[in-house]
């Protein structure tokens, strides 16, 4: 993976994690910064613009490493929360609320993994069955090469059976997973939108056969395999997408063993849509008539309501409904 | 050290371009004269004025070059010259590109790197350009001093305008768009003070292929922007059909993008079909006619 440059924290810097990313950077400029946010968080900075060449930066993450979800997020109703090892994603999705989010399109990795599995820990010591999402502010996986973020977490979580981890990601690098043994408190969770929307939406993302091949491979080695198919995204021919995708996916994978499967609206808080909607004055899905729910750009009330009904008619065809959850 | 083996690109179709709204733009800003000669040469630019010391070249190709006089202060005050001016003339923004001489604690004089982090100095304040396109060369540090290097104490270039450069330039344009590219004319075994003006052209003159590779790129880069922020002609003259408050004004963009956005494609034929007697008709008639999503 080629990134524009690489910015290093000075206090990361000798770590022999940095030091074995670096390795793997050699033709990268490399450049000293003190902390992150003199980079990530500038002023007037232009996401769009830096999405073209992202640069890495290697940084520590100091407190708030462990946070709860937000509400509805999670696919049980036990204690649930989340930890970003990165923030930003390498794929360009257009509905995505990271660009709203963020000032800067520049990847942050932070490499002091140790202390997020202490925080980890200390959070799940006083409750039962603690889930803990991993793919919130990025992929979970798709930088896997450069952050060795599954060589470490995989083992560690196969030492803490107590918790659970959601691996969110939209990423084919899956050949690290299928070098350990699969572990009954990881969940690999893929999200998925028809191909129409795909292909207009998910850039840089991998087609989806090669997901599902990917999922495939996974879940025939053991490992709990969930879906999500979100953002539901309103088009008129949104039930014969869909109808199409669910034919593809379900032909794929055994819908017996899938863990769970959850579908989400498309929904963004009103500050982060109105930055989006400015970075992307072309962009017909920040035209489309929205209105505001909670502080929430949502998609018309009539068409989200259209969207679930016809959504989880098509897919009660194929799953179990225990196994099902709309989230927020 | 990283040279390119090509010939030098003229930039013979920009020069056949017209300038329109949505066209690449660059403001290069160099501080001395023995600076600008190779470039004016090279970008085949034409002396359009001199004010106050400053002197501004310009060509068909969207290129300005700046000639600043030396020192942050007089680097600032040309950069906000050139943009105020600009603002009046079209309101079209420009990418800004840095170029000159500087000292450096490690590299060879001749070569040429692209400035990835500034430090001012005497104020400590530190800055970070954008790398959005891969730069083709090497890049470097820079750090900003108020009287020339002679001591060259990191591994990094010096000079004396880079710092107010990059604050200035990025008043008026998003920070991915401006950049600085040092060429290394001294360093601890070649004194700042053996450097002579033709030296100096020289040293330019060897760079142009490297050069001109940036000054393509962020041609482009600013043209990209351009195409997407900056409204075209035909919003300009639909502006024009009626007289508009400036709150209708604002709706009135905001309408347009959208009828751009869903796939609208010729809102002034359109328009055309429909009496428009005030900004409320004109609102309404562009609803009317945008695309349903």
């Amino acid at each position: 993976m080629k990134f524009a440059c690489a910015y290093i924290e000075e206090e990361v810097r000798d770590t022999p994690r940095v030091k074995a990313i670096l390795s793997r950077l050699s033709d990268t400029p490399i450049v000293d910064i003190g902390r992150y946010g003199e980079v990530f968080n500038r002023n007037a900075q232009n996401f769009r613009l830096q999405k073209q060449n992202p640069a890495l930066i290697l940084a520590k993450k100091h407190g708030n490493l462990v946070l709860p979800s937000p509400a509805d997020y999670g696919f049980n109703e036990n204690p649930s929360f989340y930890f970003s090892h990165m923030l930003n994603c390498v794929y360009d999705c257009r509905y995505c609320f990271l660009q709203g989010m963020y000032r800067s399109a520049n990847y942050v990795l932070f490499t002091n993994y140790e202390d997020f599995a202490s925080e980890i820990d200390r959070t799940a010591s006083d409750k039962t069955g603690a889930v803990f999402y991993s793919g919130y502010d990025c992929d979970s996986l798709a930088l896997e090469p450069v952050s060795g973020f599954i060589d470490y977490f995989v083992p560690w979580f196969s030492r803490h059976t107590d918790t659970t981890l959601e691996l969110r990601t939209k990423s084919t690098q899956v050949r690290k997973l299928q070098k350990f043994e699969p572990l009954d408190n990881c969940v690999i969770a893929m999200s998925f939108t028809p191909e129409p929307d795909h292909r207009r939406w998910e850039l840089r993302v991998p087609a989806i056969a090669k997901r599902l091949d990917a999922l495939a491979r996974l879940q025939r080695q053991g490992w709990q395999i969930a879906l999500r198919f979100e953002p539901l995204i309103y088009s008129d021919r949104f039930r014969e997408h869909y109808q199409t995708l669910f034919a593809g996916v379900f032909s794929k994978l055994n819908t017996t063993d899938l863990h769970s499967v959850s579908i989400g609206q498309f929904r963004m808080p009103k500050n982060f849509y109105s930055r989006v909607a400015s970075l992307y004055p072309d962009e017909a899905l920040f035209a489309r008539k929205f209105q505001l729910q909670d502080g929430q750009v949502v998609q018309l009330q009539v068409q989200q309501e259209e969207l679930r009904q016809g959504v989880e008619e098509l897919l009660f065809r194929y799953i179990d409904k225990s196994k099902y959850y709309h989230c927020g | 050290m990283h040279s390119i083996d090509r010939s030098v690109p003229e930039l013979n179709a920009g020069q056949q371009r017209t300038v329109s709204r949505t066209a690449g733009r660059i403001n290069i800003v160099v501080a001395l004269g023995c600076e600008a000669r190779p470039l004016v040469r090279h970008f085949r630019l034409g002396h359009k004025q001199s004010t106050a010391g400053l002197r501004i070249y310009t060509g068909k190709n969207g290129i300005t070059l700046l000639v600043s006089g030396v020192g942050k202060q007089a680097t600032a005050c040309a950069c906000g010259y050139l943009a105020g001016q600009q603002g009046r003339e079209d309101g079209n923004p420009a990418a800004w590109l840095n170029i000159g001489i500087a000292g450096h604690g490690n590299r060879r004089p001749g070569e040429g790197v692209l400035v990835q982090k500034i430090t001012d100095q005497s104020t400590g304040q530190v800055s970070y350009p954008s790398m959005v396109f891969n730069p083709g060369c090497q890049t470097s540090n820079l750090v900003t001093v108020d009287s020339p290097e002679t001591e060259y104490r990191d591994a990094c270039a010096y000079d004396m305008e880079g710092s107010a450069f990059f604050r200035a330039a990025t008043r008026f344009i998003t920070p991915e768009l401006v950049q600085a590219y040092k060429i290394v004319s001294d360093n601890p075994d070649s004194p700042v003070g053996d450097v002579t003006a033709q030296g100096i052209a020289a040293l330019i003159e060897a760079r142009l292929a490297e050069i001109s590779l940036l000054v393509e790129s962020l041609l482009a880069a600013s043209s990209n922007y351009n195409e997407i922020y900056t409204l075209p002609d035909e919003f300009r003259d639909l502006e024009k059909r009626t007289r508009l408050t400036v709150s209708q004004r604002t709706q009135l963009e905001t309408a347009y993008r959208r009828y751009r956005a869903l796939g609208g494609t010729d809102i002034l034929s359109a328009v055309e079909k429909h009496s428009i007697q005030n900004g409320v008709d004109l609102l309404s008639a562009i609803d009317r006619f945008t695309p349903s999503q």
